[in-house]
């Protein structure tokens, strides 16, 4: 194993597992302090309860999120020192910012969750609410950061070096805005979903009941809402990447010509070797039109640039038609649902309708993973597009294959016993109250 | 500018000292738990710092974004160096925070629930022990990066006995801080003494282990033995640190808990004051200073209006989370009781 596969792998699967991690911590404050409202609007106990739930879900996430970042902004340094060396005051201030917003997160995480019997109502619903929000701000600061390395900005490249650095340039740098939507939306997409096909699924096992239901119909409508909005939030985004990184847009639609009114390639397997994506269903002019909004606007293809700057067009194109295909399928299933409950039928009665629901669970999250897939992998061979490639920035510490070791099987050890606690606890039977006691 | 922002990082770093070092300290004294009342114990620390442990640690995330921000050569120059250290102590972090909670939600089976208390006590032990080593490390004149190689290996470079001998007192320092503040927290007479007479034994250790930190110092790491001496902020802290640390075991031995907590966290904070100032104005012995690593004026300043904007929310935050955890008189209010249960079925 090269250093720079040992460390490209050592990093892709810290921001893999943590991704997970850092979406509850977004998501979950969100859906636990919708309840706790509906607790105080409605005063039906089975919202507490499901508010207190949650609320332990985020605990046990959230500190693993919070370790796994902790790692994250060392192995910045410990693996790539010369980007860090040289971007780190371009980048600083997104994540100064995001310190403190994470700060915020963690504080009224605490009196959240230790506070229920110690503050007043209001100021509880009040706390749950600023973890939401902050959980929000972290994630999009950090993400700027990462649209940044794709879109950089906000300095002058003299010799090589960042000079005449606006670091609040830098921070909204083109894609700033519509990666940080995007990733916000997917988070709340992938748990939304996740938690609705839990509580379905033990809804089919315990019966028809109040408990899941109300946590099915908080869950969906997060996800639902999300996972509609993540249509509009895709366009933008897609529009950008075809503006400002026409390779990455070229690799994750297949297209190695350049040509006007090019088709949107549905399914596909690219052929970097023939320069052609076969067996893709082609629709006409439908990349021109949703990349430029212009039935025949011309698209540039790979074979404008030299191989050496191509990325890794097979895993872009098949992660981004993923993504595609289970946001779709997703939006399919939620319009669905809204339609059964329109039709005054709770959604609770009907047993497909979870059953679908328990499929759908891990959709959300294979999606939000394709799409950290497409955006990093679309970024190679570049650290910094157009200006420092990964392997220039790798560090020289030898033996960088232990390091990975050891990470991998820290993570493997924990996502294990993260799921047997998440069994033993946020989805326990409600009517057996031993768990609540801690 | 740069003497600004090297200032809020140190200040950062000596309140993550103060309030995380005590969460390290409190992982000891649950490995070290004894005595009839051994589950008492292991409660009360697991309740002391179970609101706030994570809020605690995020002093040092802010620490390090500060200094890549800031500071970056400086930056790249420790994270290519101190690869090693770096790598045991955030693999103790992740331990100890996970173990931590893993525990916490594990009610239901004791014997797993002793098994992660287990790794949260070690890796609360050796956490600590390893940010000593590395802030030992880049005070000892041993780190040198050229062209982005370590130039003394990356396992020599960091370890050899005032490094050692750093790691652990900063391990003793943060075991008398909880045991000091254990001592107020606790909730009867018994686990009081306990923590008491843990607290004078640590203030013991720390008292030997700095002595003889500074007699290696002398020998292993000549610059900042220098800055000890002749510095006048650290001279004067040092002796703030002695005077803070008798009264610590004065006010130990008159049984006044709330005076021996103030001046542990005197005693612990001066003591990071004065290694701050005899290590000034190098982040990294002995190529890097604050001066020759710093980011372009611009950039400190708006890093610098960044982090006095994102102050003024975090200390009202921080201090209503410990007007809610941390004072006494709402202490009452907060009996856990198991609920009734749940009829949800139609």
């Amino acid at each position: 194993m090269t250093a720079l596969l040992s460390a490209r792998s050592q990093m892709g699967l810290s921001l893999a597992f943590h991704i997970i991690f850092a979406a509850i911590g977004v998501s979950l404050p969100l859906m636990m302090t919708i309840a706790e409202l509906q607790w105080l609007r409605t005063r039906e106990p089975v919202y507490r309860v499901l508010a207190k739930r949650w609320a332990k879900g985020a605990a046990i996430l959230f500190a693993i999120g919070a370790v796994s970042g902790t790692v994250l902004s060392f192995e910045l340094g410990l693996l790539w020192p010369r980007f860090m060396e040289r971007a780190g005051s371009v980048i600083g201030m997104p994540f100064s910012l995001e310190g403190f917003a994470f700060f915020t997160e963690a504080i009224f995480l605490g009196i959240y969750l230790y506070g229920w019997e110690r503050t007043p109502e209001f100021l509880h619903l009040l706390s749950g609410g600023i973890v939401a929000a902050s959980g929000v701000t972290s994630a999009v600061f950090v993400t700027f950061v990462n649209a940044w390395m794709n879109t950089p900005a906000g300095f002058d490249l003299v010799e090589g070096q960042f000079t005449n650095i606006h670091p609040l340039k830098a921070m909204f740098n083109p894609a700033a805005i519509p990666e940080a939507v995007h990733m916000v939306l997917a988070a709340y997409c992938a748990v939304g979903f996740a938690t609705a096909g839990i509580h379905s699924f033990f809804m089919l096992r315990r019966g028809r009941n109040r408990f899941d239901e109300v946590a099915i119909g908080i869950a969906l409508t997060v996800g639902g809402a999300a996972v509609l909005a993540q249509g509009i939030s895709g366009d933008a985004l897609a529009r950008m990447v075809a503006r400002t990184q026409p390779v990455k847009l070229a690799s994750l639609e297949g297209q190695f010509r350049t040509e006007t009114a090019a088709p949107l390639r549905i399914g596909g397997l690219p052929d970097t070797n023939q320069r052609e994506t076969k067996y893709a269903l082609e629709i006409p002019h439908g990349l021109s039109l949703l990349a430029f909004h212009d039935p025949n606007a011309k698209v540039k293809g790979l074979d404008e640039f030299p191989a050496a700057d191509w990325p890794n067009v097979v895993a872009i194109h098949i992660s981004f038609q993923l993504m595609v295909g289970l946001g779709s399928v997703l939006s399919a299933v939620v319009l669905l649902g809204a339609f059964l409950n329109w039709r005054r039928n709770p959604i609770s009665a009907h047993r497909a309708f979870l059953r679908l629901l328990v499929l759908c669970g891990p959709l959300g999250f294979m999606a939000l993973e394709a799409g950290w897939f497409v955006t990093e992998l679309g970024r190679q061979p570049w650290i910094v597009v157009g200006i420092l490639r990964t392997k220039d920035a790798v560090t020289e510490f030898p033996h960088l294959e232990l390091p990975f070791v050891l990470v991998s099987v820290l993570y493997c050890v924990l996502g294990c016993v993260v799921v047997w606690l998440l069994a033993a606890h946020v989805v326990a039977n409600p009517i057996d109250r031993r768990a609540d006691a801690v | 500018m740069a003497f600004l922002l090297a200032c809020i990082m140190g200040a950062s770093l000596v309140l993550y000292v103060l309030l995380g070092g005590a969460d390290y300290g409190a992982g000891l004294w649950d490995l070290l738990s004894s005595g009839a009342n051994k589950e008492g114990q292991k409660e009360l620390i697991a309740n002391a710092i179970q609101p706030i442990w994570e809020a605690n640690h995020v002093w040092l995330i802010l620490i390090i974004v500060l200094m890549f921000s800031g500071f970056p050569p400086a930056f790249g120059t420790i994270m290519t160096a101190l690869h090693v250290p770096i790598l045991l102590m955030l693999a103790g972090i992740v331990l100890r925070g996970s173990s931590f909670v893993f525990r916490a939600y594990s009610v239901l089976d004791s014997r797993t629930q002793r098994a992660y208390g287990y790794v949260f006590s070690m890796s609360s032990c050796f956490t600590p022990f390893f940010a000593g080593v590395i802030l030992g490390a880049v005070s000892d004149d041993h780190v040198f990066v050229s062209q982005d190689v370590s130039l003394n290996g990356y396992v020599l470079n960091w370890m050899n006995p005032f490094t050692i001998s750093a790691g652990v007192l900063t391990l003793a320092l943060f075991a008398f801080l909880a045991a000091a503040y254990l001592t107020v927290e606790a909730p009867n007479e018994e686990l009081r003494r306990a923590f008491r007479r843990r607290a004078g034994a640590a203030a013991a250790a720390g008292g030997i282990l700095a002595i003889l930190t500074f007699i290696l110092s002398t020998r292993y790491a000549r610059g900042l033995a220098e800055g000890l001496v002749h510095n006048e902020l650290a001279r004067y802290s040092e002796f703030a640190a002695f005077i803070t640390l008798a009264l610590a075991c004065f006010a130990l031995y008159k049984d006044s808990a709330r005076v021996s907590r103030a001046m542990a966290a005197a005693h612990v904070g001066f003591i990071a004051v004065s290694w701050a100032a005899a290590q000034y104005p190098y982040l990294v012995r002995p190529g890097r200073t604050i001066f020759t690593s710093a980011a372009s004026e611009s950039v400190i300043r708006d890093i610098v209006y960044a982090s006095i904007a994102g102050a003024l929310v975090l200390f009202p935050s921080l201090g209503l989370l410990f007007f809610v955890f941390k004072d006494k008189r709402r202490e009452k209010t907060a009996v856990l009781s198991v609920e009734a249960p749940l009829n949800i079925q139609y």
